[in-house]
């Protein structure tokens, strides 16, 4: 796991006893994990008592960073201890940092997964079949045909997501064809999960 | 057997042929079933031969697949006779012998046990069956029941279901202060400069003129950096346009000239005063040097002068003693005398105690070396003995994790073959054998004997019968009763070789007995009847599509 610069000097700032007093330092650690949920409780960070805005500024900014970039690097206790060893935290604030991270990193972890990009998921399916006995091309056709039309979830363009629907008219074979191919790729992620 | 046939449906249904539970002997056995079986032995014995599993309708296809097995079977090198009718008319032990050969020649590797579950890309495998396997386990559930698109199961675990609440990558600089090299000043430094200036902040037209900006400066001496704190004097801000005029309003202009001079004179004033503290500084620096200069050189002229007092000292005393010279040199040659031989006494006795102390160093020295190697020595056997433990402690994880996976396999194979059984049956297979054998054995033996007794017997006989015989017929000649005698010897000889043959011929009319009933017994089991009514059918079959094909090739 690699970790910048101006994130391990804001993290030896953090280390520095003079600086932060360890209720300090626990406050500090306890608003840094809520305010990841709830971005409201950023307000509060106004209320921590240190000594000038910008060493508060530059420790939280770091915590925020390293304790986002061990979640997403999935870093196990072993690597952080030996990071935050480097930027001479001491071994309680390093557990205590430890004890937060392992209760919230699941949840950091699911919040890290919203970012992507990905297809709209369909949900739902509307299908109605139809028989059609004849066209202005031909004067007599008695066949099925089927309306199929599946609804989706997607992103929408600020992030909210909306539903959507395709549409598409197929006949009797491609039906089939269709079901084929879903049973098909049912059928072979059956087949990876049972490990062959 | 039953056996037999239960291990061959059983290593078939693991090759992957679709057998019936119920069908459970080799007899019960149909002819797809047959070649099914074969094909898929065949395929994994020789898997670059390409038969199909599947019996096609037409009589002359079955035929023609039928010859093709069989050739396959004889160049695995199977000893009996085969050809297309043991798989298109079969009967039991042909098939039981046929199977045994093929399940025989089955390649071993597909029996093996994964030896080494460790490597990267085999966990990596496993991992993600397990993670499918567990979400395939989950009930659907509709999309609003899952918050932001995702999935919690218990314990814990998430994964995406949904596309709700993603949103593409976004980013934004965060802006973090630099350059904080002592986190103790509380004032950012400004560079080198005597003070600020602040002109245009408070020429406001709203402000009237007697603001005054009051400017405190604060030096330190060590580092010529100027720390400057700005305060503004709120005391004198009039706004004209309320209060009554106190002074005549002046015109804008003149307002603003004059506060132009007032600042000209206190800047010329600023600027004296500094080059005046500056020269004045000067001025004790050099002053601090030349001190120091003559302080060094008192130091000096002192230490020449106690050099010459001792001089002076010494030449004083000589000249004391010049007056009386003769004496004060015997005097002064015992004095010399007697300070040798104290220094010579000295001597010694330093010696003396000098022998023993330097023995006693150099064991001390002994001691601590000796401590030190010791030392290194239990240093090196820690430093082996965590290494032996990191080791340890190693193999018992990968033993541990192996277990593991082993286990976990384990449970997940399918459990109907129970071999302990299997086992069992086997080796009271090889009992039996033996016990027969052995009774084999006897009788053979019993058999030898009785064949010796035989050709005794039948030895002796013929010699009593050639001695009696000539023995009598040299008496016949002379008399009659010896003749008759003879007659019935002859007579004798004759019906009991008979019957002997008739016993023998009785013997051997039962072994023939015996035999033919087991080849009828054999024949039976051929199903030859059914076989010829199954030949005759696909005969006409076959004969019929011939008529058939001819008619379209006419046609």
């Amino acid at each position: 796991m690699q970790v910048s610069k101006e994130v391990l000097e804001g993290i030896s700032l953090l280390g520095d006893v003079t600086v932060f007093q360890d209720d300090v330092f626990k406050q500090l650690l306890d608003l840094v994990f809520e305010e990841v949920f709830t971005p409201l409780a950023c307000s509060k960070l106004l209320s921590v008592p240190v000594v000038s805005p910008m060493v508060l500024k530059k420790a939280h900014a770091a915590v925020v960073t390293f304790a986002f970039d061990a979640a997403k690097w999935n870093a196990d206790n072993l690597s952080i201890t030996s990071i935050l060893e480097d930027c001479k935290l001491d071994s309680d604030r390093i557990s205590n940092f430890l004890t937060l991270y392992d209760k919230n990193k699941t949840k950091m972890q699911s919040h890290l997964s919203n970012v992507g990009s990905y297809r709209p998921h369909i949900v739902d399916v509307d299908w109605t079949e139809h028989y059609v006995i004849k066209s202005s091309n031909l004067e007599r056709i008695s066949l099925p045909s089927y309306i199929i039309s599946l609804k989706t979830e997607s992103l929408g363009q600020d992030g909210s997501s909306n539903s959507d629907s395709t549409q598409f008219v197929c006949t009797l074979e491609q039906l089939q064809d269709l079901v084929g191919q879903l049973k098909d790729a049912v059928k072979s992620l059956e087949r990876i999960s049972q490990g062959q | 057997m039953e056996e037999v046939d239960h291990i061959i449906t059983h290593t078939l249904k693991q090759l992957g042929c679709d057998i019936d539970d119920e069908v459970r002997r080799l007899h019960d056995f149909t002819t797809e079933l047959v070649v099914e079986g074969v094909v898929r032995c065949l395929q994994q014995i020789l898997p670059d031969k390409n038969l199909s599993s599947h019996v096609p309708p037409s009589m002359a296809a079955k035929y023609r697949l039928g010859s093709a097995l069989a050739e396959a079977c004889t160049e695995l090198g199977y000893k009996g006779e085969i050809g297309y009718q043991t798989f298109l008319y079969s009967n039991d032990s042909e098939l039981r012998k046929i199977f045994i050969f093929l399940i025989e020649k089955l390649p071993k590797e597909a029996e093996k046990v994964t030896d080494e579950p460790l490597g990267k890309s085999d966990l990596l495998n496993r991992a993600i069956a397990e993670e499918l396997s567990r979400q395939l386990k989950l009930p659907w559930l509709p999309n609003y029941c899952k918050p932001n698109g995702l999935r919690w199961s218990s314990p814990n675990k998430w994964h995406r279901e949904g596309c709700r609440g993603t949103h593409a990558l976004h980013t934004c600089n965060l802006f973090v202060p630099r350059d904080i090299t002592d986190s103790n000043s509380k004032v950012v430094q400004v560079s080198h400069c005597h003070f600020w200036v602040v002109t245009n902040l408070y020429l406001n037209p709203l402000f009237a003129s007697s603001v005054y900006l009051d400017f405190i400066i604060i030096s330190s001496h060590h580092a010529k950096k100027y720390f400057i704190i700005f305060m503004q004097d709120e005391k004198n801000i009039e706004v004209p346009v309320t209060g009554p005029a106190l002074k005549k309003p002046d015109t804008e202009e003149d307002l603003k000239s004059r506060r132009e001079e007032e600042l000209k004179t206190l800047q010329s004033e600023v600027d004296e005063l500094s080059r005046q503290l500056e020269q004045l500084e000067l001025q004790m620096k050099q002053y601090n040097a030349s001190l120091q200069q003559i302080g060094e050189q008192i130091l000096c002229e002192e230490a020449k002068n106690k050099e010459l007092e001792e001089i002076y000292k010494l030449r004083k005393r000589t000249f004391d003693l010049l007056p009386d010279a003769d004496n004060n040199l015997k005097k002064l040659q015992e004095v010399v005398e007697a300070s040798g031989q104290r220094l010579v006494v000295l001597a010694r006795q330093w010696e003396k105690h000098r022998a023993p102390l330097i023995e006693q160093y150099r064991h001390l020295k002994e001691l601590s070396s000796q401590r030190l190697s010791e030392t290194q020595r239990k240093l090196e056997e820690i430093k082996s003995l965590r290494e032996k433990m990191k080791d340890c402690a190693d193999e018992a994880r990968s033993k541990d994790d192996l277990y593991k996976q082993l286990l976990a396999e384990y449970e997940r194979l399918t459990k109907d073959v129970n071999r302990s059984a299997y086992t069992r049956r086997i080796i009271e297979i090889l009992a039996n054998i033996k016990k027969q054998r052995e009774e084999i054995d006897k009788v053979l033996i019993d058999t030898k004997a009785i064949q010796k007794e035989i050709n005794q017997l039948s030895g002796k006989l013929d010699r009593t019968f050639t001695v009696t015989d000539e023995l009598i017929f040299r008496d016949a000649k002379k008399d009659e009763a010896v003749r008759k005698a003879y007659k019935y010897l002859a007579a004798l000889h004759e019906n009991c070789s008979s019957l002997i043959q008739t016993v023998e011929e009785t013997g051997t009319i039962i072994r023939e007995i015996r035999d033919l009933e087991d080849q009828i017994e054999q024949e039976s089991q051929k199903k030859v009847a059914d076989n010829l009514e199954r030949i005759t059918a696909d005969y006409k079959q076959m004969k019929q599509e011939n008529s058939s094909l001819m008619t379209q090739l006419k046609a």
